[in-house]
């Protein structure tokens, strides 16, 4: 007679627990990639967070998506949470996020991904789910994905990239992309007639009442870096919290497709972008 | 006293670091980089006090600060 | 007035597709066609038609139907991952017996792929990538300005036969630069179409639908397209043979030739589109070394050419199908020679192109089989 072998016991979510080999605490590594050993120069303020990869990015120069990347990495460090983390990239300039973040990235088709997001999270609700966008991704090709999972509330976190313009595919207009500006595909500049007017995302969702927190940051200097790195902690503690939906905008620069150098990049979001994609937060949670 | 290290060769000179220091220590490289581009590098060293504005507004991760 | 041009494909196709008198394009950006959409979003205001950059390919396919619809003639293009988008429209588009013409610069997949160029939409353009029983012509250039003729000539067999056509271009074609000769803008005169919604003043109300509650009348529809298709099959194949003797000449015009029978040559390769490009200078190494091998070349690849393939197998020890995928054609080609020849496969994948070195060796080895 065969001896039964135990069933192994299975957790709430459905998922036997591992015990995670690797080292719970983040350590703050150097840009080489080495770990932090006693240093002559004293301590490090400022470094490369646990949760990025030692990757050179294949972004342009004064590409704001550098700089947001690090920043989730660095909110998902600061939180603890790498180990229940799950990002989704888009289909754009941000597709290959799974080659610089460290932890766990699906890919999704173009614009559905708040509902890869919606899956993942409906089926181990434990995870921390986030999608990040460009302007296409979300608010073109995916906004009955982006008006569903907002309306339906799903406890998921979107960053969304606001460059004005498709990047990946050569500088084409994008539903954000502002009156008057020359892009591939508006050579004379757009129209609000035949074109529409840019999309306002977080204003657009607001009324609906599954979403929570949506706020609009910029990357023209350090004070709104700051800030939008701010925001995105905000928008990932309020899943952490159950408290519900957030998306956190983040106004950045294309100095390529915008035909602008870094700088100047800079300065076109200060003096064209925010008149026109006011900053702050547009909802906030009771 | 705050020491900068900056990793040349991921340095895509944007000029970020160097518009925003609020002591002006940054400027651009004479010579290039392994991307054939110049690349930021600290000017003066002595006056830094490791706000580390410069690692934040740095979309290479391509500088580290010590204080 | 006719005048060659230096264009890359992508933009040629546009052209032609305004010179045939297309005067509404709907697109989404992805590669390898975004010059598509770049041409176009100039070209057609300068024309007096509209672009509209759609807010996805769904978007895009069913604005050419509404489009087409009204009696236009309407355009969109898309690549692999995007087209799979459009397989609703278009079988809406047969469903509903509207003309228009869809143009795929195929890329590598499964999936977001590469943007490498690729054969592998091959089943989802012949066999009817959507749903239900339809088909659609599609036409596979192999140069510039087989990409342009076979452009211009798409509006009038989609108008003609009320069905979506084809263009099953790829990443090498649309992105390569070729000398062509631009046809004549067309006269603005189209065809007349009665059955389409241009308001029902004097008349009985035209209705576009797709929809047959009762069965027999869906039935009734099936069989209708059905005679349709058949009627494709019998006068729309075309194809090209290149010969051996050929290789010493230079090749006959492209496009619309209706093939002769090759003579006997010991191996035929079978290849379409930018494939055959590479093979047909395979063909002339060979040639030069002594070897008889010649190029079979479907131009369109549904209505396949299985009787003119038939045929010119007879008289061959082999084939060897050269396809950028995993081996789509080479179902079609064993559909036309059934088992009494040899049939080999040599195929790159996920983007990568063969060289013409490549298809030499595997066509020795598939010669030192039969020889």
């Amino acid at each position: 007679m065969t001896t039964r072998r135990p069933i192994r016991p299975v957790t709430r979510e459905g998922h036997p627990k591992n015990p995670d080999p690797r080292p719970r605490t983040p350590r703050r590594r150097t840009a080489q990639g080495h770990a932090n050993p006693p240093d002559p120069r004293g301590r490090q303020v400022f470094g490369k967070p646990a949760s990025l990869k030692d990757v050179p990015t294949h972004f342009c120069s004064g590409c704001g998506h550098g700089l947001v990347h690090r920043m989730v990495a660095e909110v998902v460090d600061e939180l603890g949470i790498r180990e229940r983390v799950v990002g989704v990239s888009p289909v754009g300039c941000a597709v290959l996020g799974y080659d610089y973040w460290d932890f766990d990235v699906s890919e999704a088709a173009h614009g559905r991904t708040p509902a890869v997001a919606t899956g993942m999270k409906r089926a181990r609700p434990d995870l921390i789910v986030f999608t990040y966008q460009g302007d296409g991704d979300l608010a073109a090709i995916g906004t009955a994905e982006l008006i569903h999972t907002a309306n339906r509330g799903e406890n998921i976190t979107i960053i969304f990239v606001n460059n004005a313009v498709y990047g990946m595919t050569g500088g084409q207009m994008a539903p954000t992309t502002l009156e008057g500006q020359i892009t591939a595909t508006t050579p004379a500049g757009r129209t609000l007639e035949g074109c529409g007017a840019p999309l306002k995302v977080p204003e657009m969702i607001a009324p609906f009442p599954g979403t929570k927190y949506l706020v609009r940051t910029a990357l023209n200097n350090p004070r709104n870096i700051s800030i939008a790195k701010r925001c995105i902690k905000k928008a990932f503690q309020c899943q952490i919290e159950n408290v519900g939906f957030s998306l956190v905008e983040v106004l950045s620069p294309c100095p390529t497709y915008w035909r602008l150098s870094p700088l100047d990049a800079l300065k076109w979001i200060e003096e064209k972008m925010i008149p026109y994609f006011p900053l702050g937060e547009i909802k906030v949670p009771n | 006293m705050a020491t900068i290290i900056i990793n040349k060769d991921r340095c895509k000179a944007c000029g970020f670091c160097i518009l925003f220091c609020p002591k002006q220590l940054l400027q651009m490289a004479d010579d290039l980089n392994l991307r054939g581009i110049h690349y930021a590098c600290v000017r003066c060293e002595a006056e830094c006090t490791g706000c580390a504005i410069c690692g934040l507004v740095c979309p290479d991760v391509a500088i580290e600060v010590f204080k | 007035m006719n005048h060659k041009v230096l264009m890359c494909g992508n933009d040629a196709m546009s052209e032609a597709a305004v010179r045939a008198g297309c005067r509404f394009y709907f697109g989404y950006p992805i590669t390898p066609q975004n010059e598509v959409t770049a041409y176009m979003s100039w070209r057609m205001p300068e024309v007096g038609g509209t672009f509209i950059q759609a807010e996805s390919e769904i978007a895009a396919v069913n604005m050419v139907f509404g489009a087409a619809a009204v009696g236009a003639r309407a355009m969109t293009s898309s690549s692999s991952p995007g087209i799979s988008l459009k397989q609703e429209g278009i079988s809406y588009l047969c469903g509903c017996e509207l003309p228009a013409v869809i143009a795929n610069v195929v890329r590598g997949g499964p999936g977001l792929g590469s943007i490498g160029p690729s054969q592998a939409d091959y089943f989802q353009a012949t066999r009817g990538g959507g749903h239900g029983d339809y088909r659609t012509i599609t036409l596979a250039p192999s140069t510039l300005q087989e990409l342009v003729d076979l452009t211009y000539l798409s509006f009038d067999l989609a108008d003609k036969y009320r069905n979506p056509v084809l263009i099953l271009s790829d990443g090498v074609l649309g992105q390569m630069m070729e000398p062509a000769v631009l046809p004549e803008m067309m006269d603005g005169k189209l065809p007349p179409k009665p059955w389409a919604l241009t308001g029902a003043r004097n008349r009985l109300p035209n209705v576009i639908r797709s929809l047959y509650l009762d069965v027999d009348l869906l039935e009734k529809l099936n069989l209708k397209l059905g005679h349709k298709f058949r009627e494709m099959e019998q006068q729309e194949v075309r194809f090209e043979e290149f010969n051996v003797t050929d290789a010493v000449l230079p090749p006959r015009p492209a496009g619309l030739s209706r093939g002769r029978h090759a003579p006997a040559a010991d191996l035929i390769l079978v290849a379409y589109g930018s494939v055959a490009r590479i093979c047909r200078s395979a063909v002339r190494r060979l040639r030069q070394a002594g070897q008889r091998v010649s190029l079979f070349r479907p131009i369109t690849v549904w209505p396949f050419p299985y009787e003119p393939l038939a045929t010119a197998a007879e008289r061959a020890k082999a084939l060897l199908v050269v396809e950028m995928s995993m081996g789509q054609m080479i179902e079609d080609v064993k559909l036309a020679v059934g088992r009494c020849r040899p049939i080999g496969f040599f195929g790159r994948v996920g983007g990568c192109v063969m060289s013409v070195e490549e298809v030499v060796q595997e066509a020795r080895k598939a010669l030192e089989e039969v020889q």
